[in-house]
């Protein structure tokens, strides 16, 4: 690898000062704060925007009346989204079933992996109240056509269905699949095929703006040492280290 | 104490009025190859295209020529490349990024340019010698700094052939080509053509990476709640907050939840343009902000710029509402002996988190507004 870098034997004084990081008063970094102004409307948008995508539906309502920031879908429709994540977080996946048909049809029709995904869960509340025979029945009858279609499917339903075979499901390699976290998971992706299909994004702005601002002084680090934000729920200002 | 606050909120807005930064100009990108910036025997035959002549005929030796400016580093990307129109057949051509001072040192034989060595001052690629790709007559050859990852990267006949870490300032780096010969003609491009490179799918694929780097980041949701629940009880949105905030994150006080009341009763007053009544209940309710001397309406003269004493009640009443409202809210904060600053008067800690992600952005170059980002899908 012919890579050649430049060695210079006398570095001058002026060059290794444009080589270091620029500093960043406090005061200088204030001033450029005082001139980047954030729209109160903005900022509500940002907040009506996490009420309706986490599904605060009520809080949603009592901000569109203080503040005149309007959602962007029909707030009724948060209820019904509710309502299915609770049925399935509670494990009623066959209510949370109809619900979503009655909400959208099309939602379990064009998405045949949140479908597999709930008839799973389905079968995993069945194992989990101890109704072998029609947990069998029900993996031959609904699950095992669609794991013949996708390899995927399959060794998710022979890894469900591995739960029958352990009496202590403690022992199991399987157990998670029992655990509460799975059907919050089941529920999450029921939620976001839920907000896709109203044309709305399935997570919150506000978070991606937070991780944006971590990674942006992350980068500004490597130029600068200015006044950074370390703690996210004070906004505290921590002056950079000379 | 209070009145110290409210005296520092008059301060922090009036000087957010009358202190533009200095707007510095920024120096402008490179646009040509500078015959005064190089080590001699290069000759200018148009803007974009330079010749080199070595002084010695017999004898090989390195020059240097550098860009007329310093790459611009307020972007993502910078890059430049040069067309080998003759490269002569003892030839050997090398490009990249050097800082300007390096001419008053450089000793003017090849062997110094050690390869593999760290240095502070600059890097130069001539190909890869264990493939035997170098550089020949007619080849493009592109040098650039990719400032999301500090990296330098090469490009040979528009693909990209390697990288190297940035280990140097950002700043003051020149795009330079050194040539070991006798005799080379190349043209340069700063992208005033077309690149051969494709830059543009370049950056789309580092914008990716870079969105990709930003999901990895792992944020716990009690942040963002708590965010939220920090910016109702501020602004005094009263009945959101109650009705979001179902298990407190944090206990409110008495004199907090007294001024959520007052302030979410202030804001629903001016809202309806109910101006008097809101007035009226600040006078009942904190005589000690009138007393201060008028602070408020002094306080809202820097949306306006006027500092007229008989102006300022008929400016209350013209102003619009939402600014009105957001005022009386700072000043009814700074009544909480809890409010420690007045920067947690005038700005919630949501509104502190928008102002310097903006400002990170912005100084690294970027355009940034938060309402942009209502456009975009996830």
């Amino acid at each position: 690898m012919s890579l050649f870098l430049l060695e210079i034997r006398q570095l001058a004084e002026i060059e290794a000062m444009a080589a270091s990081k620029k500093l960043i008063t406090r005061e200088e970094w204030e001033k450029k704060l005082s001139d980047v102004k954030i729209r109160k409307e903005d900022m509500n948008k940002l907040v009506m925007n996490f009420l309706v995508t986490e599904g605060y539906v009520e809080a949603a309502e009592k901000f569109r009346m203080e503040s005149g920031t309007e959602p962007d879908i029909d707030l009724a429709t948060i209820t019904d989204r509710m309502a299915v994540k609770k049925a399935v977080q509670s494990g009623n996946v066959e209510d949370a079933i109809e619900k979503v048909n009655d909400l959208n049809p099309e939602i379990l029709d064009t998405n045949p992996q949140l479908f597999f995904h709930l008839q799973q869960q389905r079968l995993i509340e069945l194992i989990r109240n101890g109704k072998v025979e029609e947990a069998l029945e029900f993996a031959q009858e609904e699950l095992a056509p669609r794991g013949e279609e996708n390899q995927s499917f399959l060794e998710e339903l022979e890894r469900t269905v591995a739960l029958l075979a352990f009496e202590d499901v403690s022992n199991c390699p399987v157990g998670e699949l029992l655990d509460i976290s799975q059907r919050l998971k089941t529920a999450s992706e029921v939620n976001a095929a839920i907000l896709t299909s109203q044309s709305h994004e399935k997570d919150p702005k506000l978070p991606s703006l937070l991780k944006m601002l971590l990674c942006a002084q992350n980068q500004l680090d490597e130029k600068a040492a200015y006044p950074r934000v370390n703690d996210l729920s004070t906004a505290t200002l921590e002056d950079p280290a000379v | 104490m209070a009145g110290t606050i409210r005296k520092e909120i008059l301060k922090v807005v009036l000087r957010e009025t009358n202190e533009k930064e200095e707007k510095k100009k920024e120096a402008e990108a490179p646009s040509k190859l500078d015959t005064s910036n190089s080590t001699g025997g290069f000759v200018a035959v148009s803007t974009d295209i330079m010749k080199y002549t070595s002084v010695y005929p017999d004898k090989p030796e390195l020059n240097v020529i550098l860009a007329d400016e310093p790459a611009p580093w307020k972007n993502l990307l910078y890059y430049f490349e040069i067309y080998v129109k003759d490269a002569d057949f003892k030839g050997k051509i090398a490009i990249g990024f050097t800082l300007a001072l390096f001419l008053m040192n450089i000793e003017p034989w090849w062997e110094d340019l050690i390869a593999g060595h760290e240095s502070s001052h600059g890097v130069l690629y001539s190909g890869d010698e264990d493939t035997g790709s170098t550089f020949l007559s007619g080849d493009v050859i592109g040098a650039g700094i990719n400032y999301s990852t500090n990296e330098f990267f090469f490009c040979k006949n528009g693909e990209l052939v390697h990288s190297v870490p940035n280990n140097l300032s950002n700043r003051g780096l020149y795009p330079t080509i050194a040539v070991l010969s006798q005799h080379e003609e190349m043209h340069v491009n700063f992208g005033q053509k077309p690149f051969a490179f494709n830059l543009k799918d370049f950056e789309a694929r580092e914008r990716r990476k870079q969105q990709q780097k930003i999901e990895e980041i792992s944020l716990s949701p009690q942040v963002t709640y708590s965010l939220i629940r920090s910016y109702l009880l501020h602004s005094g949105y009263e009945d959101t907050f109650n009705s979001f905030d179902v298990v407190p994150s944090s206990p409110i006080t008495d004199e907090q939840t007294n001024t959520l009341n007052h302030r979410s009763t202030l804001r629903q007053l001016i809202m309806n343009g109910n101006v008097d009544g809101a007035f009226a209940k600040v006078h009942e309710w904190y005589p000690q902000i009138v007393e201060v001397g008028s602070q408020l309406c002094i306080y809202l003269l820097h949306y306006y710029g006027c500092y007229k004493f008989e102006l300022i009640f008929k400016l209350a009443y013209e102003m619009p509402l939402e600014v009105l409202a957001n005022a009386v809210n700072a000043f009814v904060l700074s009544t909480d002996p809890h409010m420690e600053e007045a920067k947690d008067c005038l700005h919630s800690p949501l509104e502190r988190l928008l102002k310097q992600l903006t400002a990170c952005k912005r100084y690294e170059g970027e355009d940034f507004l938060v309402e942009k980002e209502f456009s975009k899908r996830d």
